[in-house]
C-alpha cells in the first residue's frame, strides 16, 4: 500500500468559550474531536455533513490556518503540526485552499494580476516581471479566464468568475493538496457545475488531490472517490462512494442520505426523519455522540463510546449496530 | 425546487447589491459626496485658504513682521491702505492673518499625519493579533484617554522645542488614540475575511497581510478621521499659543494673533484685531469638520441612499 499524502491522525481542536481576557474559559467547543483519516495522492476525499459539525475547522486545521489542540497532521509523512513559519513554508505550497465566499475570499483593493503575481513573488517562483505576466496569463488561462482580465478588479466579477480566480490563485504555487471549503454552495446551480467540473479537468491535468468539503451530498458524490461523514466533530463512516451511497452502514449516514431528492415524483422513497436539534458541542451526549437523535440507540450507546470498525476492505464505520 | 430557487434569488440580490456599490469607485464617491452642498462649499473654502497660505507672499501687502512704532500707524481701521487695520504695534493684520494661517495649517497638517501613522499602527498591530496583545494595549489606550488632554499637553508643551514640529508632535502624541480604536475596530473584523485566511495560507508574513492586505481596505474611515483630525488639531494649536505655549514670537499663528489681542484696552480700541483671526479659525475649523462629514457620508455604503 502506498504512503498516503495527507495523514491526519487524532486530531482535536477545542474553542474556549465565554472567556474574557485573563479569566478562565466558561467551557469548550469541541469543533472537531478526535479524527483520523488519510487521502492518497489524485483522490478526492469528500467531508460530508451539517452546520457546525467541524468540517470547515478539520479543512483549516489541516492547513494549519488554525491550530489543532491535539493530534498529528502528517504530509507525505512528514509531522507538521509543529514547525513553526519558516518551517513552514514549504508545505504551505504543497497545501492550499479554496473558500466558500467567492465575495471575501478576494482582497477588495487589489486587482488580479496583484492577487496572482504576489504568491510569486514572495515565494520567488518568477525571476522577472515578463515571467510573472506570463504565468498569472497562463493560469488565467487555466481556469477559462482571459489574461486580459488581469487589470481588473474582483468587484467587476460574478460569483462564478471570482471562484475561478480563486482557484488560480491556489494553483500559483503549484500545490499537490488542495482544501476545497464548500468552494460551490455560495454559487448559482447553473454555475456550480462548471465550477466542479472544472475542479475535475485540474485535477486529470494537474495530478492534484482534494479535501472537498460540502454539505450537498450528490455534489460530494459526484466529485469524491472516497467519503467521510461527520457528525459533531467525529467522523462517523468513512468509505468509498459508491459504497457509502449504496450500502449506509451508520444511521445517521442512512438518514442523511435519504434526504437526497430524486428527481422523479413516482418514486416513493422511504425517508429516515431525524427529531431534534444537533447536540451542543460545548457539552456533547455522553458514549455516542448521535444517540439523541438516533432513531436506532440502544441502552448500550448512552454508556460507551463505539469505536471505528473495519468493515470490508476500505469501510470504516463507529456505531454499536455493527457488531 | 423551492431550494434551489432561493440559493438564485439570494445569489442575484448580492451580487446585484455589490455591483451598486462597487461600479467606478471614485465616480460613484463623487456623485454622493456632491449631493452634500455644505461639505461642497467647505471643500471650496478649504482650498481658497490653503492656497491664499502658500501664495501669501503675493497676496500680502505688506511685511507681516514689520513693527511701526509710529503712533499714526497703529491700531488703524480697516481702509484700502490696510485692508483689516493694523494691530497695536502697527502690523498689518491682512498680511498677518495670510502668513499666520502657514502656521496653523503646517501644524495641524503634520499633527494629523502623526497621530494617523502612529494610531493607525498601533491599532493595526492591536486589532490583527488580539487577545491578551490586544487586551493590554488598550487598555493603554484607555488610560490614555483617561488623562486631561489640556493638563497633559501643557506639561508636554514644556518639553519640546516650540516650533511647528514640537507643536504637532505634542498635539499628535495627545490624539492618536481615537484612531487606534477606529483602526483596531475594523482590523478584528477585517482579519476574519477568507482573503486574509487565504494569504495567511498562502504563507504571507504578518506584516506584509497588515499593511498590504488589511490597511487598504481601511483607507475610507481612517481618511474622514484625518480630517476631522485637522480641525481639532488647528483649534487645540490656537489654545495653546493662545495660553504663550505654541510657537515663540517673532513667529505667530492665527492662535498667537489672538493671544496679542486679549488686552481688554485693546479690543475696545481695535475689535478687528481679534475678530478676524477668530473669524479664520472658526471658518477652517467649521469647513473641516462639514468636509468630513461629507466624506463620511459619501464614503459610506451605509448611508449612501438615505439621502
Amino acid at each position: 500500500m502506498t504512503l498516503p499524502l495527507l495523514e491526519v491522525i487524532d486530531i482535536k481542536k477545542y474553542f474556549p468559550v465565554g472567556k474574557e481576557s485573563g479569566s478562565a474559559a466558561a467551557g469548550l467547543v469541541k469543533a472537531v474531536d478526535g479524527i483520523n483519516f488519510s487521502v492518497y495522492k489524485g483522490e478526492t476525499l469528500g467531508l460530508v455533513g451539517e452546520s457546525g459539525c467541524g468540517k470547515s475547522t478539520a479543512g483549516r486545521v489541516i492547513l494549519r490556518l488554525i491550530e489543532p489542540t491535539a493530534g498529528q497532521i502528517k504530509f507525505n509523512g512528514v509531522n507538521i503540526e509543529k514547525l513553526n513559519f519558516k518551517q513552514l513554508l514549504p508545505y504551505r505550497r504543497k497545501m492550499q485552499i479554496v473558500f466558500q465566499d467567492p465575495y471575501g475570499s478576494l482582497n477588495p483593493r487589489m486587482n488580479i494580476g496583484e492577487t496572482l503575481g504576489e504568491p510569486l513573488k514572495v515565494h520567488g517562483l518568477v525571476k522577472n516581471k515578463a515571467e510573472m505576466e506570463k504565468k498569472v496569463s497562463y493560469l488565467l488561462e487555466l481556469v477559462g479566464l482571459s489574461p486580459s482580465h488581469r487589470k481588473r478588479y474582483p468587484h467587476e466579477f460574478s460569483g462564478g468568475q471570482r471562484q475561478r480566480i480563486v482557484m488560480a490563485r491556489a494553483l500559483t504555487l503549484e500545490p499537490e493538496l488542495i482544501v476545497c471549503d464548500e468552494p460551490v454552495s455560495a454559487l448559482d446551480v447553473s454555475i456550480q457545475a462548471q465550477i466542479i467540473n472544472l475542479l475535475k479537468d485540474l485535477q486529470k491535468e494537474l495530478g492534484l488531490t482534494y479535501v472537498f468539503i460540502a454539505h450537498d451530498l450528490s455534489v460530494v458524490k459526484h466529485i469524491s472517490d472516497r467519503v467521510a461523514v461527520m457528525y459533531l466533530g467525529k467522523i462517523v463512516e468513512i468509505s468509498e462512494k459508491n459504497e457509502l451511497y449504496d450500502h449506509p452502514l451508520h444511521p445517521y449516514t442512512q438518514a442523511l442520505l435519504s434526504a437526497i431528492p430524486i428527481p422523479n415524483p413516482e418514486v416513493k422513497k422511504e425517508r429516515v426523519i431525524l427529531t431534534g436539534d444537533v447536540p451542543s458541542p460545548i457539552n456533547p451526549p455522553s458514549g455516542c455522540r448521535f444517540r439523541t437523535r438516533c432513531p436506532k440507540a440502544m441502552e448500550r450507546c448512552a454508556v460507551e463510546e463505539p469505536v471505528v470498525k473495519k468493515i470490508g476492505a476500505e469501510h470504516l464505520v463507529a456505531c454499536h449496530l455493527l457488531d | 425546487m423551492a431550494k434551489d430557487l432561493e440559493i438564485i434569488t439570494g445569489e442575484n440580490q448580492t451580487e446585484f447589491g455589490n455591483m451598486q456599490e462597487h461600479t467606478g469607485l471614485f465616480k460613484e464617491f463623487w456623485r454622493a459626496f456632491r449631493k452634500n452642498r455644505l461639505s461642497v462649499i467647505s471643500c471650496i473654502i478649504l482650498l481658497l485658504i490653503i492656497i491664499s497660505a502658500v501664495l501669501a507672499p503675493l497676496l500680502a501687502t505688506h511685511d507681516p513682521y514689520r513693527i511701526n512704532l509710529a503712533k499714526e500707524l497703529q491700531k488703524l481701521p480697516p481702509s484700502s491702505e490696510h485692508y483689516l487695520g493694523t494691530d497695536d504695534m502697527g502690523r498689518d493684520v491682512w498680511s498677518r492673518m495670510l502668513y499666520g494661517s502657514r502656521i496653523s495649517l503646517v501644524v495641524s497638517f503634520l499633527t494629523m499625519i502623526i497621530s494617523v501613522t502612529l494610531g493607525a499602527a498601533y491599532g493595526a498591530i492591536s486589532g490583527y493579533y488580539g487577545g491578551r496583545i490586544d487586551s493590554l494595549m488598550m487598555r493603554v489606550v484607555d488610560v490614555l484617554l483617561s488623562l486631561p488632554t489640556m493638563f497633559l499637553l501643557i506639561i508636554l508643551a514644556a518639553f519640546v522645542k516650540p516650533n511647528a514640529l514640537g507643536i504637532a508632535l505634542i498635539i499628535g502624541f495627545t490624539s492618536w488614540m481615537r484612531v487606534a480604536r477606529l483602526v483596531r475596530g475594523q482590523f478584528l473584523s477585517l482579519k476574519e475575511q477568507e482573503f486574509v485566511e487565504a494569504a495567511r495560507a498562502l504563507g504571507y508574513s504578518n506584516a506584509r497581510i497588515i499593511f498590504r492586505h488589511i490597511l487598504p481596505n481601511v483607507t475610507a474611515p481612517i481618511i474622514v478621521n484625518a480630517t476631522l483630525m485637522v480641525a481639532s488639531a488647528i483649534l487645540v494649536e490656537s489654545t495653546l499659543s493662545f495660553l504663550g505655549l505654541g510657537v515663540q514670537p517673532p513667529q505667530f499663528s492665527w492662535g498667537s494673533m489672538l493671544t496679542n489681542a486679549q488686552d481688554l484696552i485693546l479690543l475696545k480700541e481695535a475689535p478687528w484685531t481679534a475678530v478676524f483671526p477668530g473669524i479664520a479659525i472658526f471658518l477652517t475649523v467649521l469647513s473641516f469638520n462639514f468636509f468630513g462629514d461629507g466624506l463620511r457620508d459619501a464614503l459610506d455604503p451605509k448611508l449612501k441612499n438615505i439621502k
